[in-house]
């Protein structure tokens, strides 16, 4: 009980914050039409235009790149938020205040993300939507429970990286290369705006080691092609193997380091 | 006979300094005891090591060696059930969240004090009277003066009622109506009406005259002499103008 309140009382205080900056609040959904509306015209360029790699998810651009950047701001805000929210408690004078609660550093971490990801799921919805209203995107026959279940793995798979992410703030303060490196390789391989089968082999073979690639292709299959889960079951596997290794390990990493700012007295720090 | 609620013992703690990275020893064989129900002012010039101190005894800080007791619970084993019965006031205005209002502020911290609602907002009322705090309570952190954000912060370590009150230089960047006033609601309410065990680090040696039982003369990361308020502190003048 105590676990839930203590949920909704961060996503109470980050949405107050967020909404005390109205025209942030508001710009960032009309930025989101504007997105939509540019990759729907970069699709209509490839119109009439046969692409044997966008086959297997319909053999149109514009659908494809919609789920791609949609489901992929999910990776930005779970690698950026751990460590920005640590980054801006550290710079702003409230982690320590948060610290000196009885609530433990793991769950004050992940809570404080939690409002991250609830808005982001409200931009991706209005990513879908604009495509659906506005750009004649069909979602008929998506398969939105399997799509449900690949969106849990693949926001725990990527907060894994989020959180290893925030211990490198924690002790480095700044600099955090894993955050860009995470995102970097992801973008470039990951299949969000191309499909993985036009990067040469080597580029093939990194991209299947990266949480991304599983989870989009799992995504594109449900979304756009209605699959079952079975038929999108080495995606599943590899996502929730990742969770399994990563997770642990990630939050390890993470109480080792508040353990050594804790120790260093350099918690405070920024 | 009254308890000791805050034991250091052989405490040593070496801190990284934020931009050169070295080590210093903030803290070299620290022994102290505060006993139940008093008010404990440790005095010591900038750099002594008090705010360490208290962040150690707050649990922020791991120490290097030693020992720590708070209510007979080992510090590097109950840190979270410490930090339950402990309230800390540190100097730093900034640890609110400015966008929303005081009371927004006070209610985001009683749920990670693990207060039930109805306690919570009991509680948050009865703060807001006894602080004086009604008037600017629901507007903006960022709107409201120094003292107005130092009497909230009372407020915020006051809210899980804890046992025991660490304060880190009370009145520091007030002016003198604003510290009279702190001072007066730690020595009538805190104290006076609440009973809480209060340790304050300070410089302003007319502020634990008129506020503590005891006191404690640090310098160089130990604890130099401490006894009773009206035994030390005639001796106070002397022992910082020996660090001129």
């Amino acid at each position: 009980m105590n676990f839930l309140r203590k949920c909704a009382a961060f996503i109470r205080k980050d949405f107050l914050i967020d909404i005390s900056y109205r025209v942030a609040f508001f710009g960032q959904l009309v930025f989101v039409i504007f997105l939509v509306a540019a990759f729907y015209f970069f699709g209509r360029m490839l119109e009439g235009v046969r692409v044997e790699s966008l086959q297997p998810y319909g053999g149109k651009y514009f659908p494809f790149v919609l789920v791609g950047v949609a489901f992929s701001s999910y990776l930005g805000v779970a690698v950026r938020s751990f460590a920005d929210t640590i980054r801006s408690a550290q710079v702003l004078g409230t982690l320590e205040a948060l610290l000196n609660t009885p609530t433990s550093p793991g769950q004050i971490i992940v809570m404080s993300a939690l409002y991250d990801f609830l808005s982001t799921s409200l931009r991706v919805v209005f990513t879908l939507l604009a495509g659906w209203l506005f750009f004649d995107v069909s979602f008929a026959g998506a398969n939105w429970a399997g799509a449900l279940l690949v969106l849990l793995l693949c926001i725990v798979s990527f907060s894994t990286l989020g959180i290893f992410s925030a211990a490198v703030v924690l002790i480095f303060k700044k600099a955090d290369p894993s955050s860009w490196l995470v995102q970097g390789f992801s973008y470039l391989l990951g299949g969000v705006y191309y499909p993985v089968a036009v990067l040469p082999g080597w580029g093939q073979a990194l991209a299947n080691v990266l949480p991304i690639t599983h989870a989009l292709e799992a995504m594109r299959m449900l979304i756009l092609k209605g699959a079952t889960l079975a038929e999108v079951s080495n995606s599943l596997l590899w996502l929730g193997a990742f969770c399994l290794a990563a997770g642990p390990i990630s939050i390890w990493i993470f109480l080792l380091a508040l353990r050594r700012v804790r120790r260093d007295g350099s918690l405070s720090h920024f | 006979m009254s308890k000791s609620f805050v034991q250091p013992r052989t405490l040593r703690q070496a801190l990284r300094h934020p931009f050169t990275r070295l080590r210093i020893e903030a803290l070299r064989h620290l022994d102290l005891t505060v006993t139940e129900g008093t008010a404990t002012g440790l005095l010591g010039p900038n750099g002594a090591g008090k705010t360490t101190l208290l962040r150690v005894l707050s649990a922020a800080l791991l120490p290097d060696r030693g020992e720590v007791r708070i209510l007979g619970l080992d510090i590097a084993r109950n840190g979270r059930e410490i930090r339950r019965r402990v309230g800390v006031v540190l100097s730093e205005e900034r640890s609110f969240f400015w966008r929303i209002s005081a009371r927004e502020n006070l209610r985001f911290f009683s749920v990670l004090c693990e207060l039930e609602s109805e306690r919570a907002r009991r509680r948050i009322e009865e703060l807001v009277e006894m602080l004086d705090l009604g008037q600017f309570i629901d507007r903006p952190f960022r709107l409201l003066s120094t003292g107005m954000r130092q009497r909230l912060t009372l407020a915020r370590a006051l809210l899980h009622d804890p046992q025991v009150l660490l304060v880190d230089e009370p009145t520091r960047a007030l002016d003198p109506g604003a510290a009279e006033k702190i001072i007066r609601l730690l020595r009538e309410q805190v104290v006076g009406k609440m009973k809480k065990t209060l340790l304050v680090a300070t410089h302003q040696l007319h502020e634990v005259g008129e506020l503590c039982d005891r006191l404690a003369f640090m310098k160089n990361g130990r604890i130099e002499q401490e006894g009773r308020t009206a035994e030390l502190l005639p001796q106070a003048r002397e022992f910082f103008g020996t660090l001129e």
